[in-house]
């Protein structure tokens, strides 16, 4: 050893993934490859992860906890805290007369044929005996009617406190409109409980429709406890482990936030998880000069799906939060109960359905040895040939093929008739069609036709589906990322830090006077502003976007159109677009007139267009490894299928379908007709002839 | 040749989407409240021939799945490339069934030839006629319930019938509502259409052909196992409407459900005769008539979740209806209210289910689904208004295992409300109250869901509140296996002032500025009986105002005292309730066991025997004449049975010679 260097000022980027299962930690340091690994996640203990991630990187990739510059954080806490119930108690305060929105929701079904059936309110968050109703009354012109009771607030609010509630939500109808009532509540139950955490209608989706806004606010209530606890938990392990650096965490709609405003505005990090996944995936294609995507994240039980378009995720302003929509604008994420540990079943008309029942990965599928007696996707997928038994992830654990054989065998390919090779190529399509279905839907429903797209295939299982899907969707362009599992972690490493604040504002278009849009806006700007100063952003490092929801007069659910106030007209202009949104989406738009619901701005700074310089390096062992039968869905009989490594792959490497390519945590399956190339960075990117 | 059961499996996937995507377009840019919030509508695709094989699982109405189209269809000939067809008349075909409902159908061409349609329909608010909304019990010809148009094309090649369309929208009350939800309806069928070329293009012209077929044998067969699980017998049952006009006298629904192995015979024939009201339910007298079988739907559906719904649900059941019947009347009766008699049909084939199967079905839901209109202005603007506000739904049945859902459930899931803050934007009156309503779940060892109650306050004279479909205000949501009957629904104006007036099932009334209005459905029938319920579930109960501290000893037997139970006091207040009160499987409420005591089950089947030997014209005339001698009589005499029925009808028939 010669002298010692002295230590480099590296500023290091670290972002961390909790799931479920596994802590997938990235790291980024200026000039070096992107590292990553994926740890057990430590059940009922985020800090302990956090602090277990941070020994890691010391210990293997010699980064000193004071070199981390940022720590980025991506979460399924708020989520979780709703499907284990696991949310603080609280109490809803609202306009008397209306205690029962909460209960009794919109009236109607998701499952509409369904005479047994349990509820679809969020009824959990403040049962009955927890919901008081208080004198006041708000007219729909935002006009006082009935003025506040106060002391009935004081005295809603003392019940529920003894009643054990840890927080209050606050809803009065047309609140949106004339918040008053509610702010005046919060600082009666302020000036007796100067510590209750409260959430105002108002401030947390000040827009029409009292269910949606009620569920939200009480949303807001119920995980304000539970992220305020999360987040100083993690940030007392970062500070024990010697991270100065400040923590982010991933907001729903994509974009990071500090934990300051983190913790005010807790409903936003619903879909935490699977945004940074969605931005990893719009990063990935990015590289690959491709902004029109469909990631596809597919998993053990679900798969989420998303649409990009011109290098932006889709944004849509409510979501599905266990089951329950949540009036929150979050990435428009698809989950469907389709993945690798799907179920294969027949049903009593002798039908073959795939899922939504999933083996999970205890027992698993039946060829993991555990004791699964159940036929799932991948025990289909070794019996045709695409998992080689002693290679999956990374040989870790070794595949039994003969009990997939036997148990598709029993539980399909006898009862119909088939042999076990047809039974398992049915199980392939069948799940692949739900699939196809899922990436339709969220592509339709923009009116976006997906043949233009690029898929993009996330997860462990995504690129064993990918070509097929693409196929079926006639999408001729797949980009593999180097490492499919750890993309979401990744993702957190190129967002920006973004804030959105929105507004009610019901006026007609026509006649609409711009200063008093501007003047909204300029309100927007100053909340938006806000939030940035509060995570410390330079105000010359932002950059501001404008929406309207807009509507036909007398429709009743908006289109979300960007406004250019940048525009000669902007008015015009935003009208325009309208039409030819309205018609993408619905497939017809006549000049009948049109009106704002509500506005919008987002300030945005930082992100990046790539996960780093990533430094690809292939081991330099020949790819290709050896070669084996496989059946697929377009030919009759098996095909013989190169095997190739995928950690040996040089760029510019090409090689034709059928084939398959193996990593350690993921296996990708290129169909005939397809033909693969490495590009530079280590993406793989799939084209079909 | 049938497709193979994966393929079939991947072509359902697609078809429910594509149905899906049409209710989607539809839904989200529809105008009319009545379509995009309360999603009175539907969309589907049949077969060349018109039977209904994909339909939405989760958006629009539950009613027309079964629905075929094949009549309308063979109405226009020459079918070409981009026609669009349209009717709204309930006498012609028995698609549509009452005027508000426009269906339309859309040919889907491949190589010249029809290989399926894009169907759907959407609710109007209003198409004309005697009374805002076009509906009213108070109607008797067809010919009051608006424009009818038989079935036309639209769009002929793609090009709108601009004349059509005048005379249409010259004919309804809000032009402006029936055209946007019209392009909307449009839009929705243009959607199915591409959907379809989709799928040819997927599957192939061939497959895609005997594809949609075997999806309805498909279904079938599954409706098919399930019956195989019902024990073979006879069941009877019947139910009632509490008025068989406003005012009038009950109207009873009656079946005798005969079970076999793979099929099943449900024969109406015991129900009433053609109404002089608008509550005839056309069906043409057809044997699978959607209609008659939307329970079905609801019950298969619910004991098999993963069946595809479409037609296929309906071809193991035969109907038998009497001609000129409540079920199958003739033209020109007035059918508008057939929703009402629809809604208390779908009771009494879930009851034929809950004798048959007790432990599995749930106990009655609140078998009222009430549709309120309001129609004023604007003291300022002087603006008229006409808007459908809320459908007000009762409670759920109670489940075995579960309680009923509150505020709606059952077979009622599918009409949304309207948020109070687009009703009082779009509508000049003030909501005051819009909650569930205490003691109204029929008490259960699982216990009914709750009913709804909405109070609103009206500003301008001469404002019309229709409140349509109320029934059940004196006929009870029965409760099963000993659990007791929902509660009853009301109708108030001013309540507990001296302006005070109670409207029981008054379907339209006229109020003044400052008039409140206050309306409650009805709840739901319990499971089990109520002095099984634990304590401790009773006290949840009341501590959410599901139940009063009343309520609680009069109906369960539990004694609470400043919010906890007095277990002593309960077990023996228990105990005395049970050992006086036994109830049969089924329990329908004080006011139907008074009713039968005069008019049971024997005397009114020999009532309406003797009607079904008059002329239809006749029939509902002398029921009104019967039931007036009957009451008269039973003042006198006390006891009647079948033999004194018989006698009295024979005396009023008598007064018209010119009936012999």
């Amino acid at each position: 050893m010669s002298e010692k260097r002295p230590p480099k000022p590296r500023r290091i980027d670290v972002g961390v993934d909790i799931g479920g299962t596994f802590t997938d930690v990235v790291c980024r340091s200026p000039g070096e490859p992107i590292r990553a690994v994926k740890l057990p996640t430590i059940r009922g203990d985020p800090s302990a992860a956090v602090l277990r991630s941070i020994a890691y990187m010391s210990r293997h990739w010699d980064v000193a906890p004071v070199e981390i510059a940022r720590f980025l954080h991506g979460t399924t806490i708020a989520t979780n805290a709703v499907i284990e119930r696991k949310g603080a108690k609280i109490g809803l305060i609202t306009s008397s007369g209306f205690k029962d929105v909460l209960e009794m929701g919109r009236g109607s079904r998701q499952a509409l044929y369904r005479a047994i059936l349990e509820p679809e309110t969020p009824v959990f968050l403040a049962p009955g005996s927890r919901r008081k109703e208080v004198k006041e009354q708000v007219s729909a012109k935002g006009e006082v009617v009935v003025p506040l009771d106060e002391a009935e607030v004081e005295h809603a609010a003392g019940q529920l406190i003894v009643d054990g509630a840890e927080a209050i939500a606050i809803c009065f109808i047309f609140s949106f409109l004339n918040p008053a009532h509610e702010l005046r509540a919060r600082e009666v139950i302020r000036a007796r409980h100067p510590d209750l955490m409260v959430s105002l209608s108002c401030e947390v989706d000040p827009v029409f429709r009292e269910y949606e806004r009620t569920v939200v606010t009480a949303f807001d209530a119920y995980m304000k406890p539970v992220v305020e606890r999360y987040l100083g938990k993690l940030e007392r392990g970062l500070l024990e482990a010697g991270v100065g650096a400040p923590l982010q965490v991933m907001q729903s709609r994509g974009g990071l936030a500090g934990t300051k405003v983190a913790r005010k505005r807790p409903v936003r990090l619903f879909m935490s998880g699977p945004a940074a996944g969605v931005i990893g995936g719009t990063i990935v294609g990015r590289m690959a000069g491709k902004g029109d995507l469909i990631t596809i994240d597919i998993g053990g039980t679900s798969s989420d799906i998303a649409l990009v378009e011109g290098g932006r995720p889709i944004i849509r302003p409510e979501g599905k939060i266990a089951g329950f929509s949540v009036r929150v604008p979050m990435v428009d994420v698809n989950a469907i109960g389709a993945g690798g540990g799907s179920i294969a079943w027949l049903d009593t008309a002798g039908g073959l359905r795939v899922g939504p029942h999933s083996a999970g990965s205890e027992p698993g599928p039946a060829c993991y040895g555990r004791g699964g007696e159940e036929a799932t996707v991948t025990d289909a997928s070794v019996v045709l040939g695409y998992l080689d038994p002693d290679f999956f992830a990374g040989g870790s654990l070794r595949l039994i093929p003969t009990l997939a054989h036997e148990v598709i065998a029993k539980k399909v390919a006898r009862p119909l008739g088939l042999a076990v090779e047809e039974a398992a190529l049915g199980i392939h399509r069948v799940i692949n069609a739900q699939m196809v279905e899922g990436i339709r839907l969220v592509s339709i429903r923009q009116g976006v036709d997906p043949r233009r797209l690029t898929l993009v295939a996330l997860g462990g299982a995504g690129p064993l589906h990918a070509t097929a899907l693409a196929a079926e969707l006639a999408i001729g362009n797949v980009l593999i990322p180097r490492h499919p599992g750890v993309l979401s972690a990744a993702g957190l490493l190129a967002a920006p830090i973004e804030h959105e604040v929105a507004q009610a504002f019901p006026r007609a278009l026509g006649g609409l006077s711009l200063t008093e849009v501007r003047r909204a806006l300029a309100g927007l700007d100053r909340g938006c502003a806000r939030l940035m100063a509060e995570d410390r952003v330079a105000p010359q490092a932002v950059s501001v976007e404008y929406f309207a929801d807009m509507w036909y007069v007398g429709q009743s659910y908006p289109l979300e159109v960007p406004l250019r106030m940048s525009e000669r007209d902007p008015l015009a202009s935003l009208y325009e677009d309208f039409l030819a949104l309205h018609d993408r989406i619905y497939g017809h738009s006549t000049r009948s007139p049109a009106a704002i619901v509500n506005l919008r701005a987002v300030h945005r700074a930082g992100g990046s267009d790539s996960v780093g310089e990533l430094g690809y390096e292939p081991t330099g062992t020949d790819a290709r490894k050896t070669s084996r039968l496989i059946r697929v869905a377009a030919e009759r009989g098996p095909v013989l299928a190169e095997i190739y490594d995928r950690a040996a792959m040089v760029p510019g490497f090409t090689f034709w379908g059928p084939a398959i390519v193996e990593q350690d945590d993921t296996t990708t399956l290129v169909e005939p007709d397809w033909r693969g190339t490495v590009v530079s960075d280590g993406n793989l990117y799939l084209e079909r002839q | 040749m049938a497709i193979d059961k994966v393929k079939l499996q991947v072509l359902a996937d697609h078809s429910l989407a594509a149905a899906e995507s049409m209710a989607n377009t539809l839904c989200r840019t529809a105008h009319s409240t009545f379509v995009k919030e309360t999603e009175d509508f539907t969309t589907g695709l049949t077969t060349a021939e018109g039977e209904t094989f994909a339909a939405p699982r989760s958006l629009g109405a539950t009613w027309f799945v079964g629905l075929d189209y094949a009549n309308v269809i063979r109405m226009i000939d020459d079918y070409r490339e981009g026609d669009i067809c349209m009717t709204n008349d309930p006498y012609s075909g028995f698609v549509c069934t009452h005027s508000p409902d426009i269906h339309l159908w859309k040919p889907v061409f491949h190589k010249g030839e029809i290989v399926c349609f894009a169907v759907g329909h959407v609710h109007n608010t209003d198409v004309g006629g005697a009374v805002p909304a076009s509906l009213s019990r108070t109607l008797t010809e067809v010919h009051q319930e608006g424009i009818r148009i038989p079935p036309v094309k639209l769009f002929r090649a793609g090009e709108l019938d601009q004349q059509l369309l005048d005379v249409l929208l010259t004919n309804v009350r809000v032009r402006d509502q029936n055209w946007g939800d019209l392009k909307a309806l449009v839009a929705a069928v243009n959607t199915g259409e591409r959907k379809v070329r989709e799928m040819i293009a997927k599957f192939g012209i061939a497959d895609f052909r005997i594809g949609i077929r075997d999806l309805l044998d498909y279904t079938e067969a599954t409706a098919r196992s399930i019956i195989r699980t019902i024990p073979n017998g006879t069941y009877a049952f019947h139910d009632y409407i509490d008025e068989d006009s406003p005012g009038g006298v009950p109207c009873r629904l009656a079946l005798d459900a005969i079970v076999g192995d793979e099929s099943i015979v449900l024969d109406f024939r015991r129900s009433d005769p053609q109404l002089s009201s608008s509550m005839n339910m056309p069906t043409g007298g057809a044997e699978r008539h959607t209609l008659l079988l939307v329970a079905i739907y609801h019950a298969f559906y619910s004991l098999r979740p993963d069946m595809l719904v479409n037609a296929g649900m309906t071809r193991p059941f035969r109907c038998l209806l009497a001609d000129g019947s409540i079920l199958n009347p003739r033209y020109p009766a007035a059918v508008g209210m057939r929703s009402l008699t629809a809604i208390r049909l779908q009771d009494v084939v879930f009851g034929f289910l809950a004798a048959a199967m007790p432990e599995r079905m749930p106990a009655a839901p609140a078998g009222s689904i009430c549709i309120m209109n309001v129609l004023t202005s604007d003291p300022k603007t002087g603006r008229r208004v006409m808007a459908a506000i809320d459908p007000l739904v009762g409670g759920g049945g109670a489940m075995p295992g579960f309680d009923g859902s509150n505020g709606s459930g059952g077979n009622a899931g599918f009409l949304k409300n309207t948020p109070v803050e687009i009703n009082e934007v779009e509508v000049p009156i003030r909501v005051l109250r819009y909650g569930l309503t205490p003691d109204s779940g029929g008490a259960g060892r699982h216990r009914g869901g709750l009913s709804v109650t909405l109070e609103f306050q009206v500003f301008a004279p001469n404002t019309v509140i229709t409140a349509r479909n109320r029934d059940r205000t004196r006929f009870q949501a029965w409760g099963t296996q000993g659990g007791r009957a929902g509660a009853p629904s009301s109708f108030f104006i001013n309540r507990g002032s001296p302006k005070a007036r109670v409207l029981g099932n008054t379907d339209i009334c006229t109020v003044e500025p400052g008039d409140i209005i206050e309306i409650s459905s009805s709840g739901g029938g319990g499971w089990g009986s109520p002095f099984d319920r634990p304590a401790a579930a009773v006290l949840a109960d009341l501590e959410q105002a599901f139940v009063t501290a009343e309520g609680a000893k009069r109906d369960y037997g539990v004694v609470i005292r400043d919010g906890v139970v007095d277990n002593a006091a309960s077990d023996e207040l228990r105990q005395r309730l049970r050992s006086q009160k036994v109830k049969d499987h089924f329990d329908f409420g004080p006011e139907r066991e008074a009713f039968e005591r005069l008019w049971g089950g024997a005397n009114y089947d020999v009532l309406i025997e003797r009607l079904r030997s008059v002329p239809v014209e006749w029939r509902f005339f002398l029921k009104r004449k019967v039931f007036d001698a009957v009451a008269a009589s039973a003042k006198e005499k006390g006891d009647i049975g079948p033999a004194t029925i018989a006698a009295i009808f024979g005396g009023v028939k008598r007064e018209f010679p010119q009936l012999s």
